[in-house]
């Protein structure tokens, strides 16, 4: 499967181009990455989405250098890395669990990579404040790591990454040990950062939400390889593979007779040669109807949808023998549990295949 | 806060000791340190038909081994607090990063010096370097062997130490490069361009810097105070002089070795101090983060 970045994107001027070819890595007898092709334009945006063990987290650590690949070609700008010790690679990373030095406060951890580097005080002093008001923790710089938050941490390992200038920037699911709200946050804040600086950002998550809302596109990777790469809304709305629609968002799988027409209102296809249509929960509709078959078991309240799951009647060896669909949460009153209903789709199923 | 702690401490099935009772235990502690050190001090100034005295400090300081047997001492712990912890640190980073599977290997080695009397240790390295030097004079072997017992450098001496602090410096480095994300931590220094050296001793060092200095701090100890490995070897250190000197001179003998006890303390005190200090930061953001 060979994957050519999209297009050339417009914001290049400082992110590298990174190429894995062929990438493979195997611990002892398992294999980790069965030979992973993905170009990241400069400046691209793409986030590696898959369960644990897809693979996702070992492809970034051999870019990072923390791997060595069991064969293959990895370029960034056209230069093979893989022979290159990791800290001389020039790639920043930002890790899941809190990676700050504890024994230095937030601005020597901040200047750490330019000591390193030996530049000037001078330099360092400029780069720290204009690092810690991008990140939004002005005035932060005396503390020390233990002093602050899980979100503040992850912060300022973004600044320390940051104040090198690095022209690849890798996240490990950065935001997985975070609360809700500020994962929300800091997953704009990343984003937009981004877009300001032209960095290219390789990103691991296994959160689907925090992939489509953050990457320019979305790598899903299953057993050591990329199943589909594409942007978000084309992922979510065309998913090439059955893993991919149900990874990615919520389907209903509802059977069909073999190469029939998508009907406007479904009844399970029992017998014969039957098909599957992955329909998404909001396009789909249920209706009171005494001959329906299927009758709602439960609501989960969502805020503005509420998600209303139907069961269905008889036995169903393909597809879901349960049906969920997001409604309004104010017409929730009109399909009370236990009532009798039957489906309406609404729009195009995302993906159709022979069962 | 009190009452909190009391309460965990409940949780945690732990019995509260009466305070009068782990006072008495503390002094009673204390005092077996204390008396026979005591009685040592009032031996060596006081002497019974002429008074108060200082005199069996000055002779003991006057003997013409003394300074020979300070500076043999004092060189050997020097570089075996060095060589120590120039071999240890890496090699216990390099096995919790790469080899961990290697540690149980690793600790049974390292805990060898602690069930084999230094006795036997000394006895078996006088074998090996007399089988070396039976080569004949000139050849390879018996000139390493001389190189290793060198009387102003014994090599083998500072090796012989590195070896018996093994079991203690393993345990010590082992626990300390536990309780960091060591991995995290070093590939983070990587990924901003340090190499492993500045990993070393700008990373790893300081976040393990309560350990290095009980190392430190007992390795000083050992080479003060040990006695066998350096007598069978045939090395005039400060304990070996001592015990010579302790024949002619016992009152001399006596206030040196109270000397060094003294100095031994007074080490251990800076020590733990020192290792207070190192922590300054992370206590202070404990208390911030509880609040």
């Amino acid at each position: 499967m060979t994957l050519a970045a999209a297009t050339v994107h417009p914001r290049s001027a400082t992110g590298a181009r990174i190429e894995y070819t062929s990438v493979s890595k195997k611990f002892g007898d398992t294999t980790v990455l069965t030979g992973l092709d993905l170009t990241v334009a400069p400046g691209e945006f793409v986030a590696l989405l898959g369960p644990s063990g897809c693979g996702k987290t070992t492809a970034l650590r051999i870019l990072a250098g923390f791997e060595t690949a069991s064969s293959g070609t990895l370029t960034v700008d056209g230069r093979d890395v893989l022979q290159v010790p990791a800290h001389r690679r020039g790639i920043g990373m930002v890790f899941q669990s809190y990676s700050l030095f504890p024994n230095l406060s937030v601005a020597d951890n901040v200047a750490f990579g330019l000591v390193v580097r030996r530049e000037g005080k001078a330099k360092r002093v400029a780069k720290l404040t204009s690092l810690l008001d991008l990140v939004g923790l002005p005035g932060f710089a005396d503390r020390f790591p233990a002093q602050l938050s899980g979100g503040q941490q992850q912060r300022v390992a973004l600044a320390r990454a940051l104040a090198v200038e690095p022209r690849v920037l890798l996240l490990d699911e950065p935001l997985s040990a975070l609360d809700a709200r500020v994962r929300a946050s800091l997953r704009e804040e990343i984003r937009n950062l981004q877009l300001r600086l032209g960095i290219t950002m390789l990103f691991v998550t296994h959160d689907q939400d925090e992939a489509l809302a953050m990457a320019d596109r979305v790598a899903v990777m299953r057993g050591g390889g990329i199943e589909q790469i594409d942007q978000p809304g084309i992922l979510y709305d065309q998913p090439s593979t059955d893993f991919v629609a149900r990874f990615v968002g919520t389907t209903n799988q509802l059977v069909i007779a073999r190469g029939a027409a998508v009907p406007e209102v479904w009844a399970p296809h029992r017998d014969g040669d039957r098909d599957l249509l992955y329909v998404r929960p909001e396009l789909l509709m249920l209706e009171a109807s005494e001959r329906g078959s299927a009758h709602i078991v439960s609501h989960v309240y969502r805020g503005a949808t509420t998600r209303i799951t139907a069961k269905i009647e008889g036995d169903i060896s393909h597809g879901s023998s349960e049906i969920k669909v997001d409604v309004p949460s104010a017409s929730v009153t009109e399909l009370p549990i236990g009532l009798r209903v039957r489906v309406r789709l609404t729009g195009r199923p995302a993906l159709r295949m022979e069962a | 806060m009190v009452q909190m702690r009391q309460s965990t401490r409940a949780a945690r099935g732990i019995r509260v000791v009466a305070p009068g009772l782990s006072w008495a235990l503390i002094i009673l502690v204390a005092l077996y340190i204390a008396v026979p050190m005591i009685c040592a001090l009032a031996f060596s100034i006081y002497v019974p038909t002429t008074g108060f005295t200082f005199e069996p400090y000055v002779e003991s300081v006057r003997d013409p081994g003394f300074f020979g047997a300070l500076s043999l001492t004092l060189l050997i712990t020097v570089l075996t607090v060095v060589g120590l912890l120039a071999i240890m640190v890496p090699t216990m980073v390099y096995l919790h990063l790469k080899a961990p599977r290697w540690r149980p290997v690793m600790e049974i080695l390292c805990t060898i010096p602690l069930v084999v009397p230094s006795i036997a240790l000394a006895a078996g390295l006088v074998t090996v370097l007399r089988s070396m030097a039976s080569f004949g004079r000139g050849s390879a072997p018996a000139q390493i062997s001389q190189l290793l017992q060198n009387p102003d450098l014994p090599i083998v001496l500072v090796g012989s130490y590195i070896v018996l602090t093994l079991p203690f410096v393993f345990r010590s480095l082992d626990a300390g490069l536990r309780t960091i994300d060591l991995r995290t931590l070093v590939e983070s220094a990587h990924s901003l361009g340090a190499s492993g050296a500045t990993v070393l001793r700008r990373v790893v060092l300081p976040n393990i810097k309560g350990p290095v200095i009980f190392c430190t701090f007992f390795c000083i100890a050992l080479c003060l105070g040990e006695f066998t490995m350096a007598v069978t070897l045939g090395y005039r250190t400060l304990p070996v002089w001592l015990t010579q000197i302790a024949g002619s001179n016992f009152r001399a003998s006596i206030s040196m070795s109270l000397l060094i006890n003294a100095l031994t303390w007074a080490l251990l005190i800076a020590m733990t101090v020192l290792a207070g200090r190192a922590a300054p930061a992370r206590a202070l953001a404990l208390k911030g983060h509880e609040s």
